[in-house]
């Protein structure tokens, strides 16, 4: 039998460890990759191995990361390693260079283990629209881990990875964190690179870590944020250590509870408000407030995502890379097609959406006026089963509906688990949205909360 | 006012799917057309949520960042370069320096 004693400890005992030698990398990378062997076919987490991993990660012991392994959603363009965004346009693309993020990860000192499934092209909450097959919930087989970034979640909950990136235009970081039981941190836009990831909505594109603990998601922002000159929507503001945020009480902060009255929230109140109540246990000010509707976010992000989208999969046509259009999936020509749609001259949604799209910022600004950080669920319910996707066609914007209000006025937002089911073995998730940049308000409240309950499965 | 399609049940709705299809330069099946009529008239009913806010006064944004006008300096960036062999790394048909592609205009003479 195999001994995958390293798999199960968090990003920061694995540096730990390694730095007072109580195992070495080669054994590390080795048990995950036993583990991968096993599991991964069952779960369909990664689609693509990096087989010099262990050489790679034996060349960056002596940085900060040690050559710890990482997890990547397979929109970021990773060097000489298939990069797919799980469409069968890119099935056989191999990146010339890499994104910012996987760049700056590997200069620290990270090593790329593989690339995760996800919704093809980042269209869809389940991976479900992935040309690869489903990925499957470890939590439990019949459910859906979520998505997009549904892979790199899974990783995580099925212990194949200690951390993880994904991508988030509007919870696809957060609701399969949530879904899976695991951390998963949407930063703001501009704080984390865009470059080199495939873009989906340019103008909320988000690429964020996905861990086992609030503390490990810190220290991986350390080395993911920052300004990057290649992207112009990168913002110069120099980024703190996001660590020495951990570990501080939260009395005093005032926090507004959002989205209590809607009535697609009615079968998790209760577990919700339990939740709530640990915030006042430990100090903090909390009350009830209202924000704009989240049903008319939903129609702001299908016109706005929906554009982008059109115009950024314009450059797929097979001629510098890639498979021709023909390749693409049925919920990528829906996209593109809804797109050209609301970008046509006399039809006048986009202008609509992109004034609606100024009165969320402005809600947010007066909600942050009164509030340090404003609290809800991370999403209407526990994960829903393999299939339920194909039953609705806006599946994916009733998943996401919690966080397309902040996501769309480029908030940051972090989702911890704060309830489990026993009889299905899955939880709901938490999630804490802050004022534009302040990563570090978030990091302090979601750490506290973490330590002061018992439903991270890693710190027990 | 702003999704302009008054019948989504007609031979008009399909030929305006078609019609963007055409500016999206992809082929559509008789599968996909059947999908895409029913799942666009779904994603069109949600855009209408949108004239139920007041914009008056709203000046309309392009992206939440407060950054605006990001210039760079006009010169060429050394550690940022393809060689040609990257660069055509990944096309299917390329000839010397160049990518290859299917031709545009058609013959007429």
């Amino acid at each position: 039998m195999n001994d995958y004693s390293l798999t199960k400890l968090t990003l920061k005992q694995l540096i730990d460890g390694l730095e007072k030698k109580q195992f070495t990398i080669s054994e590390v990378i080795g048990q995950y990759f036993d583990k991968i062997n096993e599991q991964n076919k069952k779960y369909n987490i990664y689609l693509t191995i990096n087989k010099q991993a262990e050489s790679n990660a034996l060349a960056r012991v002596n940085k900060p990361l040690k050559g710890i392994p990482i997890a990547v959603k397979d929109n970021f363009l990773t060097q000489g390693i298939r990069t797919t965004a799980s469409s069968k346009v890119l099935d056989n693309f191999i990146p010339a260079f890499h994104s910012t993020v996987t760049k700056r990860l590997i200069k620290n000192g990270g090593t790329i283990i593989g690339k995760t499934n996800m919704d093809a092209w980042a269209h869809g909450s389940s991976t479900e629209t992935s040309d690869y097959g489903p990925t499957i919930n470890p939590l439990n087989t019949e459910y859906s881990p979520g998505g997009s970034s549904g892979g790199s979640a899974a990783a995580i909950s099925a212990e194949l990875a200690p951390i993880a990136i994904g991508t988030e235009t509007a919870g696809s970081i957060r609701v399969p964190a949530s879904w899976n039981g695991i951390v998963g941190f949407k930063p703001t836009y501009g704080r984390v690179s865009r470059y080199g990831v495939v873009a989906m909505a340019s103008s909320t594109d988000s690429p964020g870590p996905m861990s086992r603990t609030v503390e490990d998601s810190a220290f991986l922002l350390n080395y993911m944020a920052g300004y990057d000159p290649l992207d112009a929507t990168s913002h110069p503001s120099p980024i703190p250590d996001y660590t020495s945020f951990l570990n501080k009480d939260i009395k005093d902060i005032k926090i507004g509870i959002l989205y209590s009255d809607i009535k697609e929230l009615k079968s998790i109140q209760k577990q919700m408000q339990q939740a709530y109540k640990v915030f006042e246990r430990l100090g903090a000010k909390v009350e009830e407030t209202k924000a704009m509707d989240p049903h008319i976010a939903i129609a702001v992000y299908t016109a706005i995502q929906r554009a982008e989208v059109s115009s950024n999969l314009a450059r797929f046509h097979g001629i510098r890379m890639g498979n021709d259009r023909s390749y693409f999936g049925q919920e990528a020509k829906k996209r593109i097609l809804v797109g050209i749609h609301t970008l046509l001259k006399d039809s006048k949604i986009y202008k609509l959406a992109q004034q609606v799209r100024v009165r969320f910022i402005q809600d947010f600004e007066n909600l942050f006026e009164k509030y340090d950080v404003l609290i809800a669920p991370t999403s209407p319910g526990y994960a829903l089963k393999i299939g339920e996707s194909k039953k609705n066609p806006i599946f994916g914007e009733l998943v996401d509906m919690l966080e397309e209000p902040s996501a769309i006025a480029g908030l940051p937002g972090i989702s911890i688990p704060c309830y489990h089911d026993k009889k299905t073995n899955l939880y709901l998730g938490l999630n804490i949205i802050g004022p534009k940049f302040r990563e570090d308000l978030i990091i302090q409240v979601a750490d506290a909360y973490e330590k002061a309950t018992s439903w991270n499965r890693w710190r027990k | 006012m702003c999704c302009m399609i008054k019948n989504t049940n007609s031979d008009e709705f399909t030929k305006y799917i078609n019609k963007l299809a055409y500016i999206s330069n992809l082929k559509l099946s008789d599968k996909d057309i059947g999908y895409l009529v029913k799942t666009l008239e779904n994603a069109l009913d949600i855009l209408k949520n949108l004239e139920k806010v007041d914009v008056k006064g709203i000046p309309e944004t392009v992206n939440p960042s407060s950054l605006q006008n990001v210039f760079r300096q006009d010169v060429i960036d050394t550690k940022n370069m393809f060689t040609v062999d990257e660069a055509l790394s990944n096309a299917k048909r390329t000839y010397k320096y160049y990518f290859v592609i299917s031709s545009i205009n058609k013959d007429k003479s």
